[in-house]
C-alpha cells in the first residue's frame, strides 16, 4: 500500500462548502442490505402463465415504446440497489462472481451439483418432444433420477446452439443469475428408448403420439462424431413448479414477493451487457422461467433466466443474420435512419464477415462490436431503461471473469475442434475487454472500497479502492490522477480539504486514502474522488460517503454514489 | 347527494361509461397483498431538476392520448394477437392455405396503383409434387366482373444440374382501365388527351429458358395471343380519337399474333453471392417477329437492347445502376402495327413516374440512374430517375429536349422472384421542350405485386 501520508495537503476551508455547485445527498447511517426479503412463504401458488411470440414482438417493438413515449416519464434509476450500489441477492440474482472469488472449475460447474448425465448409464426414456425453437430436442428420463431436455444441433452451423446453450447457463450462474445446469453429453443412439406414451405437440396445438420416425428424423440432423455418437445439450430440469416466464414490465400480480417492476430491477436491465457479450439477443420473455420452489419450509417464486441456444450467431437468413445483435429484428429507427441516409450511415453489418476458421460462429465476432450499441432481438423495457450505474454494476462483473475461468467455461462446450474452441475462447476475451474499455473508460471505474487498519491497536483507517480501468481496461497509470476531497458539515457542503495523487507504479490498480477523520466524535463525511486522465477523456466522479462511529469503530462505508 | 337515475332502459348504458373510463384509467388491480417495500439504504432522493418539472407540462397533456393507447389500444390489441397465437391461428391459416408439407399454396394478393383499378386476386403454385424440379403457378387478379386476369405457368427444369426451364404460360385478361394518351411524340400538349379503353387478350406462350453460365442466359420464346377492344371505363378512347385514323390510334381491331422471339443476356456479376449480384455489366439483346398467320399483313419486327453497369459499393446490396435502353418496333407488312403492339414506357419498369400506356410508340429509348439500397433486411429502397420518351419509326424526331424526365422512390420486399410487396411514389415531367419543366404525371402503387 502507497503510505500517501506525505501527499496531504489538507486546508481547512471551511464555510466555503456554501459555493460548492454539488451538495451529496446521504446516506442513512445503517448496515449495508445485503439480502432483499423477497424469499418470504406463499401461502396460495401463483397461476402459470404463457408468452407468446408474436404479441410480444409487436408490443415491444411498436406499442409499448408508442405508449413510453406518451407518458414522459422521469428517467428512473434501478429501485433494488444497495447503498453500495450493488444488487442485494433475491429470488432474482445472487451475488457471486461479483463479490466472491471463484475458481476455474466453479465457474465451469455452473449450477450443476449433482453429477453430470452418465451417457454409459441407460435407458434414457424420452418421455415428450421439444416443440419450440427451431432445433429439435426431446423430454428424457434418466437413470439418476433426473429428467433433462436434450438439444440437438441442426445441420446448419453444428455445434453452435449446443455450445451456446452450455457456456451460457455458466456464465448466467457464475454472474448471479439462476440458471439450469445444462451440460454437453455425447452418447450412443441405442441408450435412448421411446416411451410408449410418449407424446408431441402439433403445430396446431394438438398432442399427438411421438412416432420413431420422429425421432429419427432428429436425430439425424443432430451432429454426430465419427464414433457415431451423437452430440447434445443436456439441459437438467429445474427444481419446482414451473409457473411460465416472467413478464418483462410490471409485477406479477399473485406474487406478493414480487413488488419492483421488472423493467426497474437493476439486475433485468443490466443482463443487457451480459447478454451482449456472448450476443445472446433472444432475451425475449419467453427464454426466462419462474419456479415455485420450496426451501426451508418456504414456498415462494424464483426467476430464471434458460434456454441460451440461440447465442453467439444467428441460424437464419443471411440478410438476418449479419444484423443480429446490431439491429432489432423489424427496427423501426434503423430503417427510418437507413433510409434518410440513402444507405449511407455506416452500419457493422455491411462489413460483417463469417469468420472461415470457425464458420460454425457465424457473424460472431469482436471486430464489430459496440458494447453500449448491441441490440437484442426486439426492444426490451428493462434494457431500454439501463443507467451508466447499472451497466457499471454488471462491468464489474464481467470483468471479474479470468481468462482461466473464461477458457474453463469454453472448454465445458466440448467443441470438437479445437480451432473453434480457440476462436470462441479469443472472441470471449477480446468481447469481455470491449465491454470493460468502453464502460471503465467513460465512467468512474473506482471499486471495491474498503477501510483498513494499517496495525492492530492504531485506530487509523485507510480508504483503499481498485481502479478497475488500470486493471482491466488498459488505461495508463501515469495518465491517472486521482483528486480527493472531503466535504462535511449539515449540508455536506463544507469542503474540509483536498489532495490529489497518481497510482502507485508498484500496484496501479490498488490505492489507498489515509482518512482524516476514525478517532473523533461521530459524525458524516463524503469523500470525493474525481478521476482525471491526461486523455481527452473527460473526468469522473464518485462519493463515498462515511459515517464515523468513534472509537473504536471508527469509519463505516455507508453509501457510494457513481457521478456520470 | 343524488344518484344516477336511470330515465329508461335504452339509456340507461351510458351510466356505464364513467365506470368503463375508471377502469380504463386503474387498469388491472392486484388481488394479492404485497410485501413492504425493503429499505435499500439509498441515499435522500434529490429534489426534482428543472427538466422534471417541465416535464409534467407534456405529461398531463398527453395523459389521456397514453391512457387511451395503454388500455384501448395496447391491452387489446396485444390480447387478440396472443389469444391467435395461443390458439395457433397462424399455423391453421397456413395449413388453410398450404397443402402436402408447403408443395401447394394459394395465397391471397391485393394491389393499387392509382390511376388504374385496384384488384384483389390470389397466387397459387404446385411445386415438385408430381415431378420433381416442376411448378406450376397460378395467378389471378379481379376488380369487379370487368376487371379479370388469370394467369398461369408451368415451370419444368430441363439439362444437367436443372439449368434450363422449359415454360408454358396461358394469360386471360380483361380490363376496362387500359391507358391511351396518342402514339409517338404527338403534338404538344396531347397530355391531356387521357383515355381509356378495354382490352381483352388471350395468349399462350412456351419458352425454353436457359443458363448459359453465371448470370448469363439464353431464352427463346413461340406464343399465340388474340387482342380484342372495347370502350374503357371513364373517358372512352372513341369519345376523343376517330377510331378509323390508323395514325392517331393504330390497329384499333381484334387481331392475333403468332410470335417468335428470343433473348439474349450477358452478365459479369456474380450468381454465387447470397442476395446481391454485386458489381459488374449487364448486356441484353432481344428480338422478335410477330405475323397474324390469318392475315399476313400485319407483321412486324421487334428489337431492342439494354446495357447496364452496376456498382455495388458496400458489397452488401448498395448498387448504383446506370442503364441504356431502347427498343424499336417495324412493320413489314402492309398493316399499321397496333398500339397495343408498340414500344410502350411507364408502368413498373421504364419512366416510372407515368402509368402503364401513357407514352407509345414506334421507338423509344431511356436512360436510367438508380440506386438500390438495403434499409430492412428484407426490404429494399430503390431511388431512380430516368430521362427518355418513345419516338416514331427509326429514333425519328429523336432530340434530347424532346424527352421526359422520371424520377421517384420506392420500397420493394426481396424475398421472392415472383411476388413482392412493392411501395412506390413516382413523378413523371413534362416534355423538355415545353418550356418550364412540370410534373405531368404522379404515380403511386401499392401492394402484392405479381410478375413473372
Amino acid at each position: 500500500m502507497a503510505d500517501l501520508r506525505n501527499k496531504w495537503i489538507w486546508i481547512a476551508m471551511a464555510m466555503l462548502g456554501a459555493a460548492c455547485s454539488h451538495a451529496p445527498r446521504g446516506f442513512p447511517a445503517t448496515e449495508t442490505l445485503w439480502q432483499d426479503p423477497d424469499r418470504e412463504h406463499v401461502s396460495t401458488q401463483p397461476q402459470a402463465r404463457s408468452s407468446t411470440l408474436v404479441g410480444d414482438a409487436l408490443d415491444q417493438t411498436v406499442l409499448r415504446p408508442w405508449s413510453d413515449f406518451l407518458a414522459f416519464s422521469d428517467p428512473l434509476e434501478s429501485i433494488n440497489v444497495n447503498s453500495l450500489d450493488e444488487v442485494p441477492d433475491s429470488s432474482w440474482f445472487v451475488n457471486r462472481i461479483g463479490r466472491v472469488d471463484m475458481t476455474p472449475a466453479e465457474v465451469a460447474r455452473g449450477s450443476c451439483q449433482a453429477p453430470s448425465l452418465d451417457p454409459q448409464r441407460g435407458p434414457w426414456l424420452i418421455t415428450r418432444a421439444k416443440t419450440e425453437g427451431i432445433n429439435p430436442g426431446f423430454f428424457i428420463k434418466a437413470p439418476d433420477g433426473f429428467t433433462y431436455l436434450l438439444k440437438f444441433d441442426g445441420s446448419h452451423r453444428p455445434q453452435r446452439e449446443t455450445v451456446a446453450d452450455v457456456i451460457g447457463s455458466k456464465l448466467y450462474f457464475a454472474a448471479g443469475y439462476h440458471a439450469p445446469c445444462n451440460e454437453i453429453v455425447y452418447f450412443r443412439r441405442n441408450i435412448l428408448q421411446l416411451d410408449p406414451a410418449a407424446v408431441t405437440v402439433n403445430e396446431f396445438g394438438e398432442k399427438i403420439a411421438l412416432a420413431p420416425a420422429a425421432v429419427e428424423r432428429a436425430l439425424a440432423h443432430a451432429f454426430r462424431l465419427k464414433t457415431g455418437e451423437l452430440r447434445a445439450s443436456a439441459s437438467r430440469f429445474l427444481p419446482g413448479i414451473p409457473l411460465g416466464p416472467h413478464q418483462l414490465e410490471g409485477t406479477r400480480l399473485d406474487d406478493p414477493n414480487d413488488i419492483i417492476a421488472h423493467e426497474n430491477r437493476r439486475e433485468l436491465r443490466a443482463v443487457r451487457l451480459l447478454a451482449a457479450w456472448f450476443n445472446n439477443f433472444d432475451t425475449r420473455e419467453q427464454n426466462s422461467l419462474d419456479m415455485f420452489v420450496e426451501e426451508d419450509g418456504r414456498r415462494f417464486v424464483r426467476h430464471y433466466m434458460i434456454d441460451f441456444g440461440h447465442a453467439l450467431a444467428s441460424p437464419w437468413d443471411d440478410r438476418l443474420d449479419r444484423r443480429v445483435g446490431h439491429s432489432y429484428y423489424f427496427d423501426i429507427e434503423h430503417i427510418v435512419v437507413d433510409m434518410l441516409s440513402l444507405g449511407l450511415m455506416p452500419r457493422p453489418w455491411t462489413h460483417a464477415r463469417i469468420n472461415d476458421e470457425a464458420e460454425i460462429f457465424g457473424y460472431f465476432d469482436w471486430q464489430n462490436f459496440t458494447p453500449s450499441k448491441w441490440r437484442s432481438v426486439y426492444p426490451h423495457p428493462a434494457h431500454a431503461r439501463m443507467t451508466f450505474r447499472d451497466a457499471l454494476w454488471m462491468v464489474r462483473i464481467i470483468a471479474r471473469f479470468s481468462d482461466a475461468q473464461l477458457y474453463a467455461v469454453v472448454k465445458t462446450g466440448r467443441l470438437h475442434n479445437a480451432r473453434h474452441e480457440q476462436y470462441l475462447f479469443e472472441a470471449l476475451r477480446k468481447r469481455r475487454d470491449l465491454i470493460t474499455e468502453e464502460y471503465l473508460q467513460k465512467h468512474v471505474p473506482l471499486d471495491r472500497f474498503r477501510l483498513l487498519r494499517r496495525q492492530a491497536g492504531n485506530s487509523a483507517q485507510s480508504l483503499c479502492f481498485e481502479d478497475l480501468a488500470i486493471r482491466h481496461a488498459g488505461a495508463n497509470p501515469a495518465q491517472v490522477l486521482y483528486q480527493v476531497k472531503m466535504m462535511a458539515g449539515p449540508q455536506l457542503d463544507q469542503r474540509l480539504g483536498w489532495l490529489q495523487f497518481q497510482p502507485d507504479p508498484d500496484h496501479p490498480d490498488r490505492s489507498c486514502v489515509l482518512l482524516p477523520l476514525g478517532d473523533r466524535s461521530p459524525g458524516y463525511g463524503v469523500l470525493r474522488i474525481d478521476v482525471r486522465r491526461r486523455s481527452s477523456v473527460p473526468p469522473t466522479a464518485i462519493e463515498v460517503h462515511l459515517f464515523d462511529h468513534g472509537l473504536p469503530r471508527g469509519q463505516q462505508i455507508v453509501g457510494l454514489d457513481r457521478l456520470n | 347527494m343524488g344518484k344516477i337515475m336511470f330515465r329508461s332502459p335504452g339509456r340507461g348504458w351510458t351510466a356505464i361509461i364513467p365506470v368503463l373510463f375508471l377502469c380504463l384509467w386503474l387498469g388491472p388491480v392486484s388481488a394479492t397483498e404485497k410485501r413492504p417495500m425493503p429499505d435499500y439504504g439509498r441515499a435522500e432522493p434529490a429534489p426534482p431538476t428543472a427538466a422534471e418539472a417541465l416535464r409534467w407540462v407534456p405529461r398531463v397533456l398527453f395523459h389521456p392520448a397514453h391512457v387511451l393507447v395503454e388500455r384501448v389500444l395496447r391491452g387489446p390489441l396485444v390480447a387478440v394477437v396472443d389469444w391467435g397465437e395461443e390458439h395457433h391461428v397462424f399455423a391453421r391459416l397456413k395449413r388453410f392455405f398450404t397443402w402436402v408439407d408447403g408443395q401447394a399454396g394459394f395465397f391471397p394478393t391485393a394491389f393499387v396503383e392509382f390511376g388504374l383499378n385496384p384488384h384483389v386476386g390470389f397466387y397459387a403454385y404446385l411445386e415438385n409434387l408430381l415431378l420433381s424440379h416442376h411448378k406450376l403457378i397460378v395467378r389471378a387478379g379481379f376488380w369487379s366482373d370487368q376487371w379479370i386476369r388469370l394467369a398461369a405457368e408451368n415451370r419444368l427444369g430441363v439439362f444437367a444440374g436443372n439449368t434450363g426451364s422449359l415454360v408454358l404460360r396461358a394469360e386471360y385478361t380483361t380490363r376496362p382501365d387500359h391507358l391511351f394518351a396518342g402514339v409517338g411524340l404527338g403534338p404538344d400538349g396531347r397530355s391531356g388527351l387521357l383515355t381509356r379503353y378495354r382490352e381483352t387478350l388471350l395468349s399462350v406462350d412456351a419458352g425454353l429458358e436457359s443458363k448459359i453460365s453465371g448470370l448469363n442466359t439464353v431464352s427463346f420464346w413461340l406464343g399465340f395471343r388474340q387482342t380484342r377492344f372495347g370502350s374503357g371505363q371513364g373517358r372512352s378512347i372513341e369519345e376523343v380519337y376517330d377510331l378509323t385514323d390508323p395514325v392517331l390510334v393504330p390497329g384499333f381491331a381484334t387481331y392475333q399474333l403468332a410470335e417468335a422471339s428470343a433473348k439474349l443476356a450477358l452478365d459479369s456479376r456474380s450468381d454465387q453471392r447470397q442476395w446481391s449480384p454485386g458489381t459488374g455489366l449487364r448486356l441484353e439483346l432481344q428480338s422478335a417477329l410477330a405475323v397474324d398467320p390469318a392475315d399476313s399483313s400485319l407483321a412486324f419486327v421487334r428489337y431492342g437492347g439494354e446495357l447496364a453497369g452496376f456498382w455495388d459499393w458496400s458489397g452488401v446490396n448498395h448498387v448504383l445502376g446506370l442503364r441504356l435502353h431502347a427498343e424499336q418496333v417495324s412493320k413489314i407488312g402492309a398493316r399499321p402495327v397496333p398500339f397495343t403492339e408498340l414500344t410502350s414506357f411507364g408502368g413498373l419498369e421504364y419512366l416510372r413516374g407515368f402509368l402503364a400506356g401513357r407514352l407509345r410508340g414506334q421507338s423509344g429509348a431511356v436512360v436510367t440512374a438508380d440506386y438500390r439500397f438495403p434499409v430492412w433486411a428484407f426490404l429494399d429502397a430503390d431511388m431512380f430517375v430516368s430521362a427518355g420518351g418513345v419516338f416514331g419509326p427509326d429514333f425519328e424526331g429523336f432530340a434530347v429536349d424532346r424527352t421526359r424526365l422520371s424520377w421517384g422512390f420506392g420500397l420493394r420486399s426481396n424475398n421472392s422472384r415472383d411476388v413482392s410487396f412493392d411501395m412506390m411514389l413516382a413523378f413523371g415531367s413534362s416534355r423538355l421542350d415545353e418550356g418550364s419543366l412540370q410534373v405531368d404525371r404522379v404515380h403511386f402503387v401499392l401492394g402484392i405485386n405479381q410478375g413473372y
